[in-house]
């Protein structure tokens, strides 16, 4: 794995600790991380919490990095555990929210219809945050972080079959917020 | 199923993969700053504890070897203020002793030099005994050298004394001349008391370099007639006196009498009599006063104390360590955990954790305040099941156990009350200490004793200073004169939260410890 010569050298620079060095390499990947944080977190105050953990251990531990693979996969791993022990922090979180209707047909999207709009990132997110917690983390690791069901269930301490079992509910929300979301938007048409 | 989920599995990779509109506040990046300076800053190591409480110890010996006050050596040797020397012998040695300290050179300046008036005044308004002790010495600094050795003469000058009404009268001569010759030019000065009125007097001042013995004892024949030696009323024996002094002591006297002569007429009147004058002094000064001796048995009592208070120790150097059972309060700073704090309380299990002490304790008379650096640390582990985390995705009770680990510095103010009995003593103490909160480690496990989250508490964020408060009681022996050992039980109890505020939890956890010390008194 080679590296450019800035990377390498802010690499070195956190390494022995210069202040200059480390807020480069927070300005270059803070806002890809916040992004990160904000889907695992609802709150943007707890995205920010997270973010500034997750740069705490990332200067802390720099010296562990190897260089097999990206600095910025690198982080970007680190940022998810810690989005996710902040999860495990705020256990309290809503886990009552009942989604009763979702396997009605009538508002489950297609495939086809999918295929053919373009949502916004911001549509995008506001479909992801609106998941519950437990749901949205099993679908961020894999559908979008792609981790396999058996890290997830490793890092989430849950079974396969959990996490399966929560993607593919994670997955019917989704298309049921979409299709709600498209009806309305052809109603508003 | 999967495959009818890909097409919007990569609608959202695609658009959220990189989704970086949403950017940071400013202060995130102030406080990594801030706790990436902290962190350096750290402990959380013993081996770090022991090197900085070695570095602590070290300078707080090297402090007190530093500021220990050296005992003055004058003071020790010399008998207390106003006790009486028990035999002629030992008065003997200290007069001879002072003898040699004071043997300079008549003409040296310094030898002779004498206090000023204002120093003078001001003994003379202190009533104090140095200055009469201080005229002794001077007159034998005048006589050591100037004077000839055949001195039985001034024997025969004090033993022939006038009728006390006779001696009055020339007193009265005496203050007169005084005033006449105050003025002259010298080199040094003579200050007497007046016996009487306890007045002090410039008398005269004198050219010591011009005095040799020969001259000496021409004027002090050609004078003969003018001598007289007056005392005060209550001094009713001079004779006895002298006569009974040891030879050396005589000696002084009689040097002190002849080396004060001026070279005119008037002046050897005037320093002949005030020689004898501070001769006298001298011998009452100086002689067994054999008919007070209550006073002097109170004069004995008066030198026994100091003694007694030399080995009143003020500082000691305290060293100790032991075990401390640690265990916690949890609190819910929101209602809707009761329920679970309770639960999370009753399942907490107390640890045994070891701490240790270095610091100063200063001494009062049954009490005393200490102060240094401690180290203490806090684990506690909680056994509980859990239903509600994220992890629990089935709805299934899970057993989860956490270990929780905090270490302090502290920085202990406690106020000890001592009870002693010869070699033993009890104390009971309180007080309070500021903790520095320099590591913190936390791990929960779940029931197959796999490692679910490893270090998720160092996410929390906890309080960086807390306030404990001590309660001690120790009983200790001394088994040197400068060495105790001591074992004590303590409790502590942090007043504040460990967590900060905002957390939903206040915890505050709390110690009782059973050790050993080591005091070793300066």
């Amino acid at each position: 794995m080679t590296f450019s010569k800035e990377e390498d050298k802010l690499i070195q620079d956190c390494l022995r600790g210069k202040k200059k060095g480390q807020k480069k390499l927070y300005e270059k990947y803070a806002a890809p991380m916040m992004g990160v944080c904000l889907r695992y977190l609802k709150n943007t105050t707890d995205a920010e919490d997270a973010l500034q953990d997750g740069f705490v251990t990332v200067f802390r531990k720099i010296n562990q990095y190897k260089k097999q693979g990206p600095l910025g996969g690198w982080i970007y791993r680190i940022m998810v555990n810690t989005a996710l022990a902040h999860l495990k922090k705020k256990n309290k979180v809503v886990f009552q929210e009942k989604f009763n209707n979702i396997d009605s047909e009538n508002q489950i999207v297609s495939e086809n219809q999918i295929d053919h709009i373009e949502f916004s990132q911001e549509i995008l997110m506001e479909f992801v945050r609106a998941l519950p917690d437990k749901y949205r983390v099993v679908f961020n690791m894999y559908a979008i972080d792609g981790f396999k069901h058996k890290e997830i269930a490793e890092s989430l301490g849950i079974n396969e079959n959990t996490s399966k079992s929560n993607l593919l509910r994670a997955r019917k929300i989704l298309k049921h917020k979409i299709g709600i979301y498209l009806n309305e938007l052809e109603q508003v048409r | 199923m999967t495959d009818s989920f890909n097409h919007m599995d990569e609608l959202f990779r695609d658009g959220l993969k990189n989704y970086h509109k949403s950017k940071p506040s400013e202060k995130v990046w102030k406080k990594i700053s801030s706790r990436l300076t902290l962190n350096n800053l750290t402990f959380n190591t013993w081996k770090r504890f022991w090197v900085v409480s070695g570095i602590a110890m070290v300078g707080l010996v090297l402090v007190f070897v530093l500021i220990k006050p050296v005992p003055d050596k004058q003071t020790e040797k010399e008998p207390a203020k106003g006790s009486v020397t028990s035999s002629a012998s030992e008065l003997k040695e200290s007069k001879t002793a002072q003898i040699d300290k004071s043997a300079r050179p008549a003409n040296d300046a310094d030898a002779v030099s004498l206090p000023d008036e204002a120093k003078v005044k001001e003994r003379k308004d202190n009533g104090n005994d140095d200055y009469q002790n201080r005229t002794i010495s001077d007159s034998s600094h005048f006589s050591k050298k100037a004077l000839p050795e055949d001195i039985t003469a001034n024997d025969h000058r004090l033993s022939n004394q006038k009728p006390q009404q006779e001696a009055r009268k020339d007193r009265t001569d005496e203050h007169v001349t005084n005033n006449t010759k105050v003025d002259q030019p010298v080199d040094s000065a003579v200050v007497s008391i007046n016996e009487q009125t306890g007045e002090t007097n410039k008398l005269s001042k004198l050219n010591t370099n011009e005095i040799d013995s020969q001259d000496i004892e021409n004027k002090v024949e050609r004078n003969k007639h003018k001598i007289n030696i007056k005392g005060p009323k209550e001094f009713k024996e001079p004779e006895n006196l002298v006569n009974n002094l040891p030879e050396q002591q005589k000696k002084v006297n009689e040097q002190g009498i002849s080396a004060q002569k001026p070279e005119n007429n008037d002046a050897d009147n005037i320093s002949q009599k005030q020689s004898s004058t501070v001769t006298k002094r001298q011998v009452l000064d100086t002689v067994p006063d054999t008919s007070f001796p209550k006073h002097e048995s109170n004069n004995n009592k008066g030198a026994s104390k100091p003694e007694k208070e030399k080995k009143q120790h003020k500082i000691s150097l305290i060293t100790s360590g032991g075990v401390a059972l640690t265990h916690r309060y949890l609190m819910a700073n929101k209602s809707i955990f009761e329920e679970e704090v309770k639960m999370l309380n009753e399942n907490t299990k107390a640890q045994l954790q070891p701490y240790g002490f270095i610091g100063l304790e200063y001494h009062f008379r049954n009490a005393g305040i200490s102060t240094g650096l401690e180290y203490s640390s806090y684990k506690t582990k909680g056994e509980y099941k859990l239903d509600s985390l994220i992890i629990d995705t089935l709805h299934e009770e899970m057993n989860i156990a956490t270990f929780q680990q905090l270490y302090y510095f502290e920085i202990p103010f406690i106020y000890h009350y001592y009870f002693r009995h010869k070699k033993y003593s009890f104390s009971v103490g309180s007080g309070f200490s500021l903790g520095i909160l320099t590591g913190r480690t936390g791990k929960i496990y779940r029931s197959k004793n796999q490692t679910y989250t490893v270090r998720h508490l160092q996410a929390l964020p906890f309080e960086k200073l807390n306030v404990f408060w001590h309660s001690r009681a120790s009983f200790g022996r001394r088994v040197f004169d400068d060495f105790q050992i001591n074992a004590e039980l303590g409790y502590k109890q942090a007043l504040m939260s460990v967590y900060s505020d905002e957390y939903d939890f206040s915890l505050k956890p709390y110690s009782i410890s059973f050790g050993f010390s080591l005091r070793y008194y300066f």
